[in-house]
């Protein structure tokens, strides 16, 4: 596919030296991206916007302006196609703390990244399954309990355990017993840790004042 | 009629509501009352607003990640000593510490270890503490 002359402009236009300019041409990509992932015979994956994609992922790198960078980001985002999601993805295993947490917020925000968050949550980096269950928290998906369920069964690090267990008493579609039992779970596979066990005592608590 | 001392007060800050129980848990064994904040920057304004004898801060928290907050801690002059507690293996310890965090331990948070970077009674020398 060729790119038309607005986008090839406004894909110029991240690199003007004006950080002003560069987050106009990252919200003006939005627009273009949206329309060709949502035009008509556009499916989700469609290659249509992928020239737009392509350009708004070289910026996160390259982008030192915090405010241009969230608008490359927000912009990945409003697109919210699976090549967006796969833009994103390699910036959840980067070293600043700063970059995971925007992305981390970016991909929350996407519908497609439900695709890809059992593999994340499968990964054999033990910090990329932490930040996958931070994504789950975010993200408005029903499947998460049973993700969580499985990592607190199955997960070899005490750490992805602990955040999942964590992020399990935070949802509100979870019944007090099946907390208890879950953290029940989590602290006889890891009987030495302070943390799930103060979790088993406060689901314990909670489910008695419940009943 | 003597006067009744004034509780020593830390402010945790990690997005997880579970953490931030726990850690204030902790905080209590050690005798330090704790405020809690849910991220960054509502823990940058709490801090501001307060005088406290420690800081808990997660690394990985929305709207403002715990690197970011320590920086702008210790801009604005805020000189309790803070501990970084992160569910991260440890990668991040270096800008944590650079940043201007006194330490940086990594989840399960345990009284020992919190004890041995704060100087208390009872405290582990941490391995992974700025010192």
């Amino acid at each position: 596919m060729t790119a038309d002359p607005r986008t090839v402009a406004s894909a110029r236009a991240l690199a003007d030296p004006d950080p002003w300019v560069r987050r106009g041409a990252a919200v003006d990509l939005a627009g273009i991206g949206a329309d060709l992932h949502r035009g008509p015979g556009h499916g989700p994956d469609d290659t249509g916007c992928r020239f737009v994609v392509e350009q708004l992922a070289a910026r996160i790198a390259a982008e030192p302006d915090p405010t241009a960078l969230h608008a490359v980001l927000k912009s990945l985002t409003a697109i919210g196609c699976g090549q967006a999601v796969a833009a994103l993805l390699p910036y959840l295993r980067g070293e600043s703390a700063a970059m995971r947490t925007a992305v981390v917020d970016a991909l929350s925000q996407i519908e497609a990244t439900e695709l890809v968050i059992e593999d994340l949550l499968a990964d054999d980096d033990a910090d990329v399954r932490v930040r996958a269950v931070t994504l789950l928290g975010q993200m408005p998906t029903r499947s998460g309990v049973g993700w969580l369920a499985t990592l607190i069964s199955a997960d070899a690090d005490p750490r992805v355990v602990g955040s999942a267990v964590g992020e399990l008493m935070a949802r509100d579609d979870v019944q007090p017993a099946s907390k208890t039992d879950l953290c029940g779970q989590a602290s006889q596979r890891f009987p030495r840790d302070p943390y799930l066990k103060f979790l088993l005592h406060t689901a314990s608590t909670n489910q008695e004042a419940s009943s | 009629m003597s006067q009744i001392p004034e509780p020593r007060r830390a402010l945790v800050v990690d997005d997880s509501f579970a953490v931030r129980c726990y850690h204030a848990a902790v905080l209590g064994q050690a005798g330090l009352a704790a405020d809690l904040a849910e991220d960054g920057a509502a823990g940058l304004e709490r801090a501001l607003a307060g005088t406290y004898d420690a800081i808990l801060v997660d690394v990985n928290m929305p709207r403002m990640d715990g690197c970011t907050l320590v920086r702008r801690l210790r801009e604005h002059g805020v000189t309790a000593p803070i501990v970084m507690v992160s569910t991260e293996s440890g990668r991040d310890r270096e800008l944590a510490l650079a940043a201007g965090a006194d330490a940086y331990l990594i989840k399960p948070l345990s009284y020992e270890a919190l004890a041995g970077c704060l100087g208390l009674p009872g405290g582990q020398p941490e391995v992974s503490s700025a010192g």
